[in-house]
């Protein structure tokens, strides 16, 4: 099999739209899952009573912003670095999923912060940091959208999205390197979690279904980014015979 | 199970449904835009294909 045909635009298109039902479905099945294990199953904390059900959510998605951002300057280096059109592409297609993510971190952890620290924000390490993620995401699609030449567009996307991955790191290092209120992580990458079983186990479903999610949603965003820009390829194969100066749009 | 319990959140019905809300209206608002520019496009292809036939 020759995996080289699926890096070109035109081939990847019907690829993409058979696999989104095999994220998309598995992501609503996780999802109400996810909503019964959580509201449902799990116990109520006792120290937070039922306010800290809503970790379900915002967990998964201040998780979800951050690996969206790492993934979509890994797309963007690659398109950048290789003249990969596609993943350029991809990288786009992310960028609206990985910000969407990291504005609802902050609506639900500020919905979170008032009940539990009494405030709805404050200006600490972590949630200074998750700010500028999303200031990140908005510059990345505010740019690539400021530029008429898409590829043009791609390279200068993508100088933004790798010098902001620093980042990411940052946030999430943030509760260990910083005094702040925000408390310690309750995943980590090793170790045990400091959580209990079946509260963890919504949480891991809810970040599951977050993931085929994105996934779904970005394979479809991409398919229009790839329709829309093929467009324009092929209107410029047609207008390469034209006369120059020519509206780019007719009437 | 008493509904009226679950629905009070131990008195956080604020802001775990509301966390709920924004989560639904965000997500939910995805997926809306992403279908309607699938309509948009289809619009703007015919419309492209038309003009196209004029010239």
């Amino acid at each position: 099999m020759n995996w080289y045909k699926y890096a070109s635009p035109t081939s990847f298109y019907p690829l993409a739209g058979k696999m989104i039902p095999w994220f998309a479905i598995p992501a609503a099945i996780l999802f109400l899952l996810g909503l019964y294990q959580g509201l449902f199953v799990a116990p109520t904390d006792s120290q937070q009573g039922d306010a800290y059900r809503i970790i379900f959510i915002h967990v998964p998605a201040a998780w979800m912003g951050m690996l969206l951002y790492v993934l979509m300057a890994i797309y963007a280096a690659i398109g950048w670095a290789f003249n990969a059109r596609l993943s350029s592409m991809m990288a786009s297609a992310i960028s609206i999923t990985g910000a969407m993510f990291t504005f609802l971190s902050l609506v639900t952890g500020s919905l979170w912060g008032k009940p539990t620290w009494g405030t709805w924000w404050v200006w600490d390490a972590r949630l200074t940091s998750t700010l500028i993620l999303l200031f990140l995401y908005i510059g990345f699609i505010s740019l690539q959208a400021s530029i008429d030449d898409p590829r043009r567009a791609d390279r200068a996307g993508a100088v933004l999205a790798i010098v902001g991955v620093i980042n990411v790191p940052i946030i999430y290092f943030s509760v260990q390197w910083w005094n702040t209120l925000h408390q310690g992580a309750t995943i980590r990458l090793m170790g045990k979690p400091t959580m209990a079983p079946p509260m963890l186990r919504a949480m891991l479903i809810m970040l599951t279904a977050c993931w085929l999610y994105s996934i779904a949603v970005v394979l479809i965003r991409l398919r229009y980014i790839i329709l829309e820009r093929e467009q324009n390829a092929a209107w410029a194969a047609e207008a390469a015979g034209s006369p120059v100066g020519q509206p780019r749009w007719g009437t | 199970m008493d509904w009226s319990e679950f629905f009070s959140m131990g008195g956080y019905a604020f802001y775990v449904w509301g966390s709920y809300l924004v989560t639904l209206i965000l997500m939910g608002g995805e997926v809306v835009v992403l279908l309607r520019r699938r309509k948009l496009l289809r619009h703007q292809k015919r419309s492209g294909l038309e003009t196209r036939g004029k010239q």
